[in-house]
């Protein structure tokens, strides 16, 4: 018997008891539907919870900052660092060539003198007082009423923030290479007097960073300013500061400001790179990577040791709720071979019949294996669809929740391998208990069950 | 020189039931030649149905000599026996064996789909099938859409779907009224006659016997003639 001809016998049978069919898969499917829920939800937990680890980067980064490791503090996931060490081009170039790294993404950082938003949107609660900035070449008026600070705008590779320890909150994140474009932090908004949930209040504001430099040795400092757009809220632990956008600006604002060394400003920052973040291409692999950068001579820094703990934790509740979701497979797999007993005794003449009429043990045990198949595959199909939606509707729930309280939300994404994995699982578990029926139905003394 | 389809000599079986020994058949002799048509009667528990599974290799001989069609049975494995089923042996029941979920032309399909014949092919044929004996009508109907006479009809071509070479009908016509126990005699007389199979037929049906040319009892396990349509011995 070929397999086309046995599912469509096993669709017959099926068919011959619709009722049964259709318990036997409804217990399937809410089984396969609890699985996938839970998994769903223990994936997206376990992502939530490392993503609040390494702030939205990767898993396997470490963060490599300006300054020689020190000895005492070696093997810490986030050791002191020891005297400042200006982070070079050819330090960069070595980390790059370190076995087991796949990025090496420099952070740069600039001080700036800040005027928030010096135009604010229709609506906005921003307020358009003028107030002149005293004492500085180049002042510029504010129009926010909010006092004039400084701060320091990062600077990183956006296109690889997948890498980088950035979450975007609201908005968008600047535009590739852009000089104009930047976004900032929520000290940023709390700082113009909105709160978390008022991002969009300052998306679309422009704001002036002016960077700074000594002119002569009086300290007497030279102002140079930049109008940028506000086009997105980010949560980033990629330096300090709450300003975030390509390099180009911040670089250019670094030189500016580092020329005033000439001028006997000791304190204006020698490195252009403040930070570095390396990614390993696995976690086990962080610590080899420190060790190479140890000895290139910079101090890192790495959640390596929490992540290991938290995913050993995160793991096993990962396997509380498989096993929950598979336990119920197993039962409602239960069920399948009960229906399949009950249909061998009400068929014990039939399969009596296919045989005496050609049908090899094997053929039998094959059209029983189908109709247990066909069970799994179908509840499952329908499980998977309602753990689906299940999964989605208490993400929207939490996330609301979340939102309410003011923290960030959750992604709500399902893996593809969790729906596929639900799916082959209960058509398999749905075979497997139909072995047994099947191979009492192919094992039947032929004479014994045509005369039944 | 005629062929012979059944050649089965001192064939015995028995049962083991509750510690208990049942000598079903003793020392069988029987000689079938090919197109021969042949009634086997006797009481109930004489050995009629056991000769017939054994005949049709749904049970293994345990002594004696049980060759159909070329085949020494005996030594057939499971996969053999069920391919000498499929291609050799046509069964018909008195229970008319149709699957209830199956419509009448997928029950006699299902005997073409066993034997590896192709969706296309194997529906062609059945529907002609049906068409032969008189169902033509009637291919979409289930077996308990359709009377005794007819399911009958519908086993009857799904025994001859693979062209066998030995039909064995146990009690044909034990569950049909006389109008289709006659009319089911006819047809297997003339599938016999058309198609030069052999035909083997447990019956106490007259109507059935009367077409038969050779006439064997079974008495407590030992066959016996009673007659021949034209005095040729066939049974020992």
């Amino acid at each position: 018997m070929r397999w086309r001809d046995a599912i469509a016998m096993a669709r017959r049978e099926l068919l011959r008891r619709p009722g049964r069919a259709i318990l036997t898969m409804v217990a399937i499917a809410l089984a396969a539907s609890l699985l996938t829920a839970l998994v769903a939800i223990a994936s997206t937990g376990r992502d939530r919870v490392l993503d609040q680890i390494t702030h939205g980067g990767a898993l396997a980064s470490i963060s490599v900052a300006a300054a020689a490791p020190d000895q005492s503090q070696e093997g810490l996931d986030n050791p002191t660092p020891g005297r400042p060490l200006s982070l070079t081009a050819s330090a960069l170039r070595a980390m790059r060539k370190i076995p087991g790294v796949t990025a090496v993404i420099p952070i740069l950082q600039a001080q700036v003198i800040v005027i928030p938003s010096a135009r604010p949107p229709a609506g906005s609660r921003l307020c358009a007082a003028a107030r002149p900035l005293p004492h500085c070449e180049g002042s510029k008026g504010n129009s926010s009423g909010v006092p004039i600070y400084g701060s320091n705008i990062v600077g990183a590779d956006l296109s690889r923030v997948g890498s980088l320890p950035i979450s975007l909150l609201a908005g968008n994140y600047p535009s590739a290479n852009s000089t104009t474009e930047v976004d900032v932090t929520p000290d940023y908004l709390t700082r113009v007097g909105l709160g978390d949930g008022a991002a969009h209040e300052v998306i679309g504001t422009d704001v002036e960073l002016g960077a700074f430099k000594v002119v002569n040795r009086e300290f007497r400092v030279a102002l140079r300013w930049s109008t940028v757009e506000i086009v997105g809220v980010v949560d980033q632990q990629a330096g300090s500061g709450e300003f975030l956008t390509y390099p180009g600006l911040v670089a250019s604002d670094f030189r500016w400001t580092a020329a005033g060394r000439a001028h006997g400003d000791s304190d204006a920052p020698q490195s252009l790179y403040t930070g570095v973040l390396v990614e390993a291409d696995q976690l086990s692999h962080v610590s080899a990577v420190r060790r190479a950068i140890a000895t290139i001579g910079y101090s890192s820094s790495a959640p390596e040791d929490v992540i290991v703990s938290v995913e050993r934790y995160l793991h096993v509740i990962e396997f509380i709720l498989t096993a929950i979701g598979v336990v119920a497979l197993a039962i409602a797999a239960l069920g399948i071979a009960n229906a399949l007993l009950a249909a061998v005794r009400e068929r014990r003449r039939e399969i009596g019949v296919m045989k005496a009429i050609g049908a090899r043990d094997r053929d039998v045990m094959r059209t029983f294996l189908v109709e247990a198949g066909c069970l799994g595959l179908v509840g499952g199909l329908v499980g998977t669809a309602l753990g689906i939606v299940i999964f989605f509707g208490i993400g929207d729930f939490a996330n609301n929740y979340l939102t309410s309280q003011g923290l960030r939300g959750v992604p709500i994404a399902i893996a593809w391998d969790i729906p596929v994995g639900a799916i082959i699982g209960a058509t398999i578990v749905s075979v497997l208990a139909g072995v047994i029926p099947a191979r009492r139905a192919a094992r039947l003394a032929t004479r014994e069950a045509v005369e039944a | 020189m005629n062929e012979t389809a059944v050649d089965v000599s001192g064939l015995s079986h028995r049962y083991i039931r509750r510690e208990r020994t049942l000598s079903v058949l003793r020392d069988v002799n029987l000689l079938m030649e090919k197109g021969s048509y042949v009634s086997l009667v006797g009481s109930s528990g004489s050995g009629k149905s056991t000769l017939l599974s054994l005949l049709g290799g749904l049970e293994r001989p345990q002594s004696g000599r049980l060759v159909v069609a070329g085949a020494n049975l005996a030594s057939l494995n499971g996969d053999e026996l069920a391919h000498f089923r499929r291609t050799v042996i046509g069964f018909v029941f008195q229970h008319f064996g149709l699957l209830e979920a199956l419509t009448a032309r997928e029950n006699v399909e299902l005997a073409l789909m066993l034997n590896g014949i192709g969706r296309s092919a194997r529906t062609r044929r059945a529907t002609s099938l049906l068409g032969d004996v008189g169902l033509g009508d009637r291919t979409s109907h289930r077996p308990h859409e359709l009377s005794g006479g007819e399911r009958q009809r519908v086993a009857i071509a799904r025994a001859i779907a693979n062209e066998p070479l030995l039909i064995l009908a146990d009690e044909p016509t034990g569950n049909l009224d006389g109008e289709a126990a006659v009319s089911v005699a006819e047809l297997l007389s003339s599938i016999r006659r058309e198609r030069d199979c052999t035909l083997l037929v447990v019956t106490h049906n007259p109507a059935i016997a009367a077409h038969a040319e050779t006439h064997l009892t079974l008495v407590e396990g030992h066959l016996a003639p009673v007659g021949s349509t034209d005095d040729e011995e066939l049974g020992g």
